[in-house]
């Protein structure tokens, strides 16, 4: 029989509990203020475009957009005043470790102010992000997963990841009055 | 989360019992310390506290890093009990919200936790500060730098592949401390964040992998720091200067080439912050965001020209040279001189060493109790 010392657990922490289940889906209607969060990621802006246009297709909205100082810390307290009483914020890109961590903290924090939120995804770092919003207590958070990579990119191949993943995200929107297309 | 105090059975053999720990994901490739009762138990009476005492939240699974976790990590690291001061000052200076051990911990970019020891300390525990202070042999250096990569994984879960998310990753992620070298230092020593010169310290910065600075040529400091700027102009194409703390290790042979043309250590920094410049003509990579900038705000209406609001941008660095914004001036590759931190270490011979840092993060001192 082998030999066994005893000794003491190094690990702290315990397995996080993960989930595919997200939030419930966000009523936009006409005229609706809709927030755009970017983070500076490259091809953040573009994918925050592409989600502009899609959504303008669907109703009529204005749009909110900020760009946060860096990706790789959270959000300052004035960025997410800026997107009090919007329908939802969309933030991208999280497509790297810390941007991704970050992300996950800024959507959690919206959520926390009453603001539904959507993380822009990729799929690579999508696994980071369902751990990361499990440990803040808030397993659920919506996301928009896009193929990675999405930085260096053109715009058009940017343009066609988030027309790919938008139409099974789209069930997740409830649009009311002036649709548009 | 684990409770202070719960025990498991392992293997009493070493072999087994690195082969338990690499595929349980609670090391790190090499041979482990079985944290016994007794071993976790003469480190925590080291610092006299009470094990359940919690340091704070570790991200990013935001665990409670206790007295008690942080002595299981250092006994597995190999410390000693007389290190573990300075182990728990450097695990509380990473949790300080400036350091960002978030980004740190998940980035895909190959930042590690350097820690600097300074004061009576060194000496009395052997950490290393002369010749090939950067590399093995010397228990201190390796064993302090490795008890804070395992608390890094151990209590703030970065798990490489996991929650830790590095491209490529880097050797300092194994260990990476070393000390002031202050007795061969031209310099008098200096006060951090108004700790007294005369107590002991460590200074955790987030760090990549050191480079060299050749320079057995150079007579006068102003050619010695050409050398030197030239090493760390190509921080022209790294994201991560603007803003941010990176270290510049003298060699003590370099030091007192400054030190004799008449220069402090803050001359040194100011002489290589006007010397590092970004060359307009040098793009960086679509989005990068060098600049730290405010941050921006603008509402449009789709298919409406205009914009109904702005807010104030700022990216690139400041300019050198008076040129227009978004022009190609010259930029200042870092904010101002005290974002290069002049430290003396290493043995004889004219080298010196770069260490770029992870952005983001503002290096952290502590006194050690």
């Amino acid at each position: 029989m082998r030999s066994l010392i005893t000794v003491f657990e190094p690990r702290a922490f315990a397995s996080r509990i993960e989930s595919d289940d997200e939030l419930g889906e966000i009523p936009i209607g006409s005229g609706d203020r809709i927030g755009l969060l970017h983070n500076t990621k490259a091809n953040g802006d573009l994918v925050l475009d592409q989600i502009e246009l899609l959504l303008s297709r669907d109703t009529s909205i204005t749009t909110v957009r900020v760009t946060k100082p860096t990706a790789s810390m959270a959000a300052p307290g004035d960025v997410l005043a800026a997107f009090e009483g919007l329908s939802v914020v969309f933030t991208a890109m999280a497509d790297c470790g810390s941007c991704t961590s970050w992300s996950c903290h800024d959507a959690v924090s919206l959520e926390h102010l009453g603001i539904p939120s959507v993380l822009v995804v990729s799929t690579a770092f999508k696994p980071l992000a369902k751990s990361i919003v499990a440990t803040l207590g808030m397993p659920n958070v919506r996301m928009l997963v896009l193929e990675h990579p999405v930085g260096g990119l053109q715009p058009a191949a940017v343009a066609s990841r988030v027309e790919a993943a938008y139409p099974a995200f789209r069930t997740r929107l409830r649009f009311s009055g002036g649709i548009t297309g | 989360m684990t409770a202070v105090g719960q025990t498991r059975r392992v293997p009493r053999d070493p072999g087994l019992l690195l082969e338990l720990s690499v595929s349980e994901g609670w090391g790190d490739g090499f041979p482990v310390i079985p944290p016994t009762r007794t071993a976790v138990g003469e480190m925590i009476a080291a610092v006299g506290r009470d094990g359940g005492e919690v340091l704070g939240l570790m991200a990013p699974t935001l665990a409670p890093a206790t007295i008690h976790h942080v002595a299981v990590n250092a006994v597995l690291a190999g410390c000693r009990p007389d290190y573990f001061p300075v182990v728990v000052a450097a695990a509380e200076a990473m949790l300080d919200p400036a350091f960002n051990l978030l980004g740190i911990q998940a980035t895909t970019h190959p930042a590690g936790v350097t820690a600097v020891i300074r004061g009576p300390i060194v000496e009395r525990l052997g950490v290393n500060h002369r010749g090939n202070l950067l590399g093995q042999g010397w228990r201190a250096n390796a064993t302090i730098g490795r008890a804070i990569r395992l608390i890094m994984v151990n209590i703030g879960g970065a798990i490489p592949g996991v929650l830790d998310q590095a491209t490529h990753g880097q050797p300092g992620k194994y260990t990476s401390c070393f000390a002031e070298n202050d007795p061969d230092s031209p310099w008098p020593g200096r006060s951090i964040d108004g700790i007294d010169l005369r107590a002991s310290s460590v200074t955790v910065f987030g760090t990549e992998a050191p480079h060299n600075i050749h320079d057995q040529g150079s007579a006068t400091a102003d050619g010695l720091l050409t050398t030197i700027a030239g090493v760390m102009s190509s921080g022209a194409y790294h994201q991560h200067t603007y803003g941010a703390h990176h270290v510049l290790l003298l060699g003590p042979e370099h030091a007192a080439l400054c030190s004799r043309d008449g220069m402090s250590r803050t001359d040194v920094a100011a002489a290589l912050h006007a010397r590092l410049l970004r060359p307009g003509h040098v793009a960086l990579p679509a989005g990068s965001a060098p600049g730290h900038g405010h941050a921006t705000i603008r509402e449009t209406s789709p298919g409406a020209a205009g914009d109904v609001q702005s807010g104030h941008g700022h990216g690139g660095g400041h300019q050198h040279g008076g040129g227009q914004s978004g022009g190609t001036a010259d930029r200042h590759l870092f904010q101002a001189p005290d974002d290069i931190v002049i430290l003396v270490g290493g043995g004889a011979g004219k080298m010196s060493n770069w260490i770029p840092c992870f952005g983001h993060s503002v290096p952290i001192s502590l006194r050690i109790a």
